[in-house]
């Protein structure tokens, strides 16, 4: 208990002297702020990805497509196939005891941005059972779509962002007209970039025979094995069945990886010089202390309650820095909203971001100051007394 | 300069903070040298590419054209050349390994890419042996490939009528291409291949390359060629590969903004290292700066010589730094076929140098300057 | 003689807060080129100001300060500047070199100010070396020298530029006893050998009696004291 009072009386007395330093101090926390900022910004880019396209995706969501398919929209399933896995064990189903499964149709079609640019965006047909499985998806304008005519309903993003898929718009896709009867919102999801139909009025339009891929509410997420090991047996199907979660997460790991690459080597670049300007920073506090520490322990305080005193004060710097990097962060970026290949997703400052931010800090103050409290520590008490 | 040996006695009064001091700034200036290294080879890697070579896609950006429309696309006029070309990206060994490999008639590659240099023997090489390969020498380095070697792709977007995504070839040369080329850093595998062995899409390409005679034309041909096929079931889409690779750099993003979003961070952070530092480095001169205005030195004389220490600090460390990003260049080029222009880069850093010394220097400077000689000697 | 150094009427004041001080009430003095003078008194008395002001280092709230035909105290500080690197030498307590030069560097200093050439400047600094007696010390740094050299490196840069006179502020007050005399023996010699003008603030009777004259100052007036033996 002795060492901790020593540790507090020196630390209380360092940080009250914090205010005359306000220079170099400043170094530390700005230093320390900037890397955060930087490094929690770009990985926000990733999470921000992750997170919009998981939304709306359950534990107990399964995927089939057509096996050795790169994409979910190359695929090829018959109606019997879907009929197949409809009856397949796992199954969920809805209140009228029908199986939760929902066929789709899918093509990517190309639009025009506002700015005139192309993009490409994806149009998927669904059934009318397969409604249930998305009740999170609800009409915000307009009416749903009628089967056998060529209407579809837009997502609230891709309405903003693409000419003629406004409420009562008529756009051309791919040569086949459309009429746009309705927005949709889908608590934030991919969806909301897209269009939707009616699964035989898709494919009939765009010359597709079969579904792209059948989406599956499994009875719990454990039921996954069998209802897997039960398709992929199957010898009439040739399919590929995957967690919903893992599939989506996969499709966009090479995107995550490189861009978290990306924020984590500029991140440590630069927390390398913000741990040099620490490294200074504490050196310099030392110096401009070195008599009041060399008083201290001719009065009789040890070495150890030196240099914890020294690390807290590093600390209790780097952590400002921390917070207010990620302020920064936050209020810069958190929520705008970023376009990147075809996908649209807003930028997410998330908890876990402010933890890292925290760690990294600590990192940082640690090492700053661990050279200057050694130093601190070992000053010959004698010469420090002497000093100016 | 006389004043040097004062000036440096200045910089190195304190070795260890000038030591931690420039560490800091040098890699500051690497990180800014690398960021713009990067920037400035994506830019001109997209400079580099021909205006004369349109790309031909499907408009539905995913589906493959018949290549039957090939024949239609020559009679356009303007057209000197086509060539159909199915990307087989591709993973070698590792799945991180990717090897983007292309398979083309190598009867046309030469006249539908003008920046392409490869002698005709290996062109015959590659005619005369369906499972050939040529590959850029970059590709080569990286992989140590030599001729004769028989390397299996494993294809990630065509499967093999075996049922395998895998595609054995034998390389059969190895060529170095400078300039705009469709084909840097790729591997030239034949159409007839793949178009043969795989399972689905034969008889489609992704891409058609189409060389005209006229870049000026470019626009008008494209729309030609496009009117060909509009209405029909596979309307296509062509542009110049500039174009085309200037549409993709903005798809990523506006990667200029964060390059020089990030620098102007960092570079707003070392202000305030490299400006505390000096202040403190004058605050603890009081008397020795004192002393040389006894000497003589006036108060602008003062303000200069901080302010020559500061540009000095920071010319040294911007120049180490930049040199160590600038050691990294022909690392890139070597494996990545990057080009990075490292004199306009150069004379930025310098620029930077020059006002972050100035801007954080400032302060101290006139601190020096304003220094009363009387109150510092009595040590007020 | 004729005077080098005459003060007219010399008044200084200080504002500290609120309060003004006047540190020296009307001072009248008189330096002949050659003299060895020693300003005493009380810590306090204002010797250390009055010696700011001949030395050109301040100016004086109202009076004249003359040196050498030149009224100093009409000069704008840049004008100052360059006055005092070409006229005066300047001699500290506590010596104030440069820690991160070496002697010969320290030494050569004020030379940089003025236009001669690198040889020139390198023959200079020898010279003054010599006439310390550190040659063989040129190139050791501040802290590898003794109170002693380095006062003595501090006495060589002062005379370097041949200044017209040599300003000492308790130039021996941190030495021993034996270094002490040494130094003062130094500054008589230049004075006395080399005709240079010293005037040297003292606490120390001992070191005053190594100039010609005494002057006595206290609560910044005058006090008439009886001269030592002169030359």
């Amino acid at each position: 208990m002795n060492l901790i009072k020593q540790i507090w009386a020196v630390t209380a007395m360092n940080v009250r002297a914090l205010p005359q330093r306000a220079g170099t101090s400043l170094v530390t926390v700005i230093g320390v702020a900037t890397v955060i900022a930087v490094m929690v910004s770009l990985l926000a880019i990733g999470q921000g990805l992750l997170l919009s396209v998981g939304r709306n995706v359950r534990a107990d969501d399964a995927v089939v497509l057509s096996s050795g398919t790169a994409a979910s929209y190359m695929g090829s399933i018959s109606r019997t196939a879907a009929a197949i896995i409809g009856d397949a064990p796992g199954v969920a189903t809805d209140s009228a005891g029908r199986p939760m499964v929902s066929p789709e149709a899918l093509v990517i079609v190309e639009v025009t941005k506002l700015n005139g640019d192309s993009a490409n965006i994806g149009f998927a047909g669904v059934t009318p059972e397969g409604r249930v499985m998305n009740p999170s998806l609800h009409l915000i304008a307009g009416r749903r779509f009628r089967p056998a005519v060529r209407e579809l309903i837009a997502g609230r993003s891709a309405s903003g962002q693409y000419r003629n898929l406004k409420l009562g718009d008529h756009v051309t896709l791919r040569g086949t007209d459309w009429t746009v009867v309705g927005i949709f919102e889908d608590n934030g999801g991919q969806s909301e970039n897209a269009l939707i139909g009616d699964a035989e009025t898709v494919m009939s339009a765009f010359g597709r025979g079969n579904f792209q891929m059948v989406n599956v509410r499994l009875q719990s997420p454990a039921a996954f094995t069998r209802f897997k090991d039960a398709l992929t047996s199957n010898p009439q199907l040739s399919v590929e069945v995957r967690r919903t979660a893992e599939y989506t997460k996969e499709q966009l790991k090479p995107l995550t990886s490189i861009i978290n690459f990306v924020g984590y080597f500029i991140g440590i670049v630069m927390a390398v010089g913000a741990a040099f300007g620490a490294v200074n920073t504490m050196y310099s506090a030392v110096d401009a202390r070195v008599r009041e520490i060399a008083t201290l322990r001719a009065i009789g305080f040890g070495g150890t309650a030196v240099v914890v005193s020294v690390m807290v004060e590093s600390l209790l710097l780097a952590i400002p820095g921390a917070l207010l990097g990620v302020a920064i962060a936050w209020i810069l970026f958190n929520g705008r909203a970023v376009s990147s290949l075809g996908l649209t997703f807003p930028l997410a400052v998330t908890p876990g971001l402010f933890e890292l931010a925290i760690v990294w800090a600590l990192a940082i103050g640690l090492i700053g100051g661990l050279a200057p409290s050694i130093r601190a520590a070992n000053l010959p008490v004698a010469t420090a007394l002497r000093a100016t | 300069m006389k004043f040097l040996p004062l000036i440096w006695a200045g910089i190195w009064r304190k070795p260890g903070r000038a030591v931690l001091t420039l560490l800091s700034v040098v890699n500051a200036f690497l990180l800014f040298g690398v960021l713009q290294g990067f920037a400035s080879g994506l830019n001109h890697a997209v400079a580099e590419t021909h205006a004369d070579v349109l790309l031909t896609l499907s408009r539905i950006s995913t589906e493959p054209l018949p290549v039957g429309q090939l024949d239609q696309i020559k009679r356009v006029q303007g057209v000197r050349a086509t060539m159909p070309m199915v990307p087989v990206i591709s993973t070698y060994r590792t799945p991180t390994q990717i090897v983007p490999a292309e398979a083309i008639d190598p009867a046309q590659v030469l006249a539908v890419d003008p920046g392409l240099t490869i002698p005709q023997a290996m062109i015959h090489a590659l005619q005369r042996d369906r499972t050939g390969a040529i590959v850029s020498r970059v590709l080569a380095n990286r992989f140590g490939w030599k001729v004769g070697d028989r390397v299996p792709l494993r294809a990630l977007n065509v499967a093999n009528r075996d049922g395998s995504p895998t595609w054995p070839v034998d390389i059969v040369g190895v060529f170095s291409s400078s300039g705009g080329t469709l084909f840097k850093n790729a591997m030239l595998i034949n159409f007839d291949y793949v178009d043969q062995g795989r399972t689905t899409n034969g008889g489609t390409a992704p891409v058609f390359v189409v060389r005209i005679d006229d870049p000026h034309q470019a626009g008008p041909i494209a729309a030609s060629i496009d009117k060909l096929f509009a209405n029909s079931a596979n309307e296509t889409k062509t542009a110049t590969v500039r174009q085309i690779a200037q549409n993709n750099l903005k798809q990523i993003g506006d990667i200029g903004l964060v390059i020089n979003a990030i620098v102007a961070a960092v570079f707003f952070a070392l202000l305030f290292l490299v400006g505390a530092l000096m202040m403190q480095s004058v605050r603890e001169r009081t008397p020795e700066l004192a002393v040389l205005k006894t000497l003589g030195f006036t108060d602008g004389g003062l303000m200069g010589l901080i302010l020559a220490e500061s540009l000095t600090f920071c010319l040294v460390s911007a120049a180490i730094g930049l040199g160590l990003a600038a050691m990294l260049f022909p690392v890139a080029r070597r494996l990545i076929g990057f080009n990075i222009q490292a004199g306009p880069l150069m004379l930025t850093g310098f620029a930077l140098a020059i006002g972050l010394a100035l801007i954080s220097g400032l302060p101290p400077a006139i601190r020096a300057m304003r220094l009363q000689v009387v109150d510092a000697l009595a040590g007020r | 003689m004729e005077a080098l150094v005459g003060l007219k009427h010399v008044v200084k004041r200080y504002r500290r807060g609120r309060q003004v001080l006047e540190v020296l009430h009307n001072l009248d003095l008189e330096v002949a080129a050659g003299e060895f003078l020693a300003l005493m008194g009380p810590s306090g008395s204002g010797k250390t100001t009055l010696l700011n002001l001949i030395g050109g280092l301040d100016r004086p709230t109202e009076g004249e300060v003359d040196v050498a035909g030149e009224r100093i105290d009409q000069l704008s500080s840049g004008r100052l500047a360059a006055w005092r690197a070409r006229h005066v030498g300047f001699v500290f307590q506590f010596y104030n070199l440069m820690p991160t030069l070496s002697a010969e560097r320290n030494v050569e200093l004020p030379l940089l100010l003025t236009s001669l050439s690198a040889a020139q400047r390198k023959q200079n600094v020898e010279a003054a070396l010599a006439l310390v007696g550190l040659t063989d010390w040129r190139k050791h740094k501040p802290n590898e020298l003794s109170g002693g050299q380095q006062q003595r490196v501090a006495i060589a840069r002062a005379i370097v530029a041949d200044p017209t006179l040599l300003v000492c502020d308790e130039p021996t007050g941190d030495l021993d006893r034996e270094t002490a005399e040494e130094v003062l023996g130094l500054l008589q010699q230049l004075n006395r050998g080399h005709g240079k003008t010293v005037i040297m603030v003292t606490h120390d009777p001992k070191a005053a009696s190594f100039a010609s004259r005494i002057v006595n100052l206290d609560k910044g007036a005058l006090v008439p004291a009886p001269a030592m033996a002169s030359i």
